[in-house]
């Protein structure tokens, strides 16, 4: 499971790149309390509104499919595969 | 599948007048109120596939208002579908679909067992009922807000960390399998309002 770490916010999800349902955005999302990031950078989460979580660039869900966790490819050609925690080839 | 249950019967209860037990019956018509199976499968009484439900019969919806007057343990977890799929707890805690799971009820419930890909994973004792109890416990000390308690807001987000005092589960994931499985005494419950985001046992 590639994830960027615990979430401070909960203390208990891991930190994962989520494509939203219009699979154009990436966003960094917990796995347990939906807090998101828009970068590694930000420390305050966003949280978006349940139960959809639209992404906000676009307004497309981020838990409705085809939103999906971001493969190790996809996580790479960002440049974010160094800040990896922890990856699962 | 999931594993039907009846409402447990309660003991020790007073009786009440015969009209103010037909009014609670016109008041519960129509309401489901269910105990879960364990697996997490959900099944509706009706056929349909949904969070889990069961029709309930009149003494049981009976049992079911009562215990939401009480403050005491009795018919902790037991959840009352108030709207289509939203259920609401004993304890006032709302379930509503949501997550990617479909609904926080199954959210919460990955937290029945252990998830060893995970990096940290509270796993809850006992099984869903017991779940859905400890919870309505947790969200009872919550609202009283005493030293046990430590409270997070941001925005309309609340994180309580609840001291339970006992044993309430264990910490799993990686992290568990490093340090031998510890015991887990705190609940830590995310809510927006009253709606529950997810909730699991931990070691703050
Ligand atoms: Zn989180
Ligand atoms: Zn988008």
């Amino acid at each position: 499971m590639e994830h960027f770490g615990i979430c401070a916010a909960c203390g208990q999800g891991a930190k994962r790149l989520r494509a939203c349902a219009s699979e154009r955005h990436f966003l960094i999302l917990c796995d347990e309390c939906d807090a998101a990031w828009f970068t590694l950078e930000d420390e305050a989460p966003t949280y978006l509104k349940q139960p959809d979580l639209p992404c906000p660039a676009c307004g497309a869900s981020l838990v409705q499919p085809p939103s999906r966790w971001a493969t190790l490819d996809e996580i790479r050609q960002l440049g974010w595969g160094d800040d990896l925690v922890s990856k699962s080839e | 599948m999931g594993r039907m249950r009846q409402a447990g019967h309660r003991s020790g209860r007073a009786r009440r007048p015969v009209w103010l037990t037909l009014a609670i019956i016109a008041l519960a018509a129509g309401t489901l109120v269910y105990r879960s199976g364990f697996d997490g499968a959900i099944e509706r009484a009706d056929g349909e596939r949904g969070p889990q439900a069961r029709n309930s019969s009149t003494q049981e919806a009976e049992q079911e208002l009562h215990g939401a007057e009480s403050e005491t343990n009795e018919g902790w977890g037991e959840l009352t579908e108030i709207a289509p799929g939203v259920f609401e707890s004993t304890a006032g805690l709302v379930y509503k679909p949501g997550s990617r799971e479909g609904h926080r009820i199954d959210h919460v419930l990955r937290h029945a067992e252990d998830a060893p890909e995970r990096p940290i994973h509270g796993v809850f004792d006992g099984g869903r009922d017991e779940i859905f109890a400890v919870l309505d416990e947790a969200w009872s000390i919550a609202r009283q807000r005493g030293p046990p308690v430590k409270i997070e807001r941001n925005g309309q987000r609340t994180t309580y960390t609840i001291d339970m005092g006992r044993r309430v589960g264990y910490v799993g994931g990686g992290a568990g399998l490093r340090n031998g499985y510890p015991a887990a005494s705190h609940i830590r419950l995310v809510l927006e309002d009253r709606d529950v985001i997810t909730a699991f046992p931990l070691n703050p």
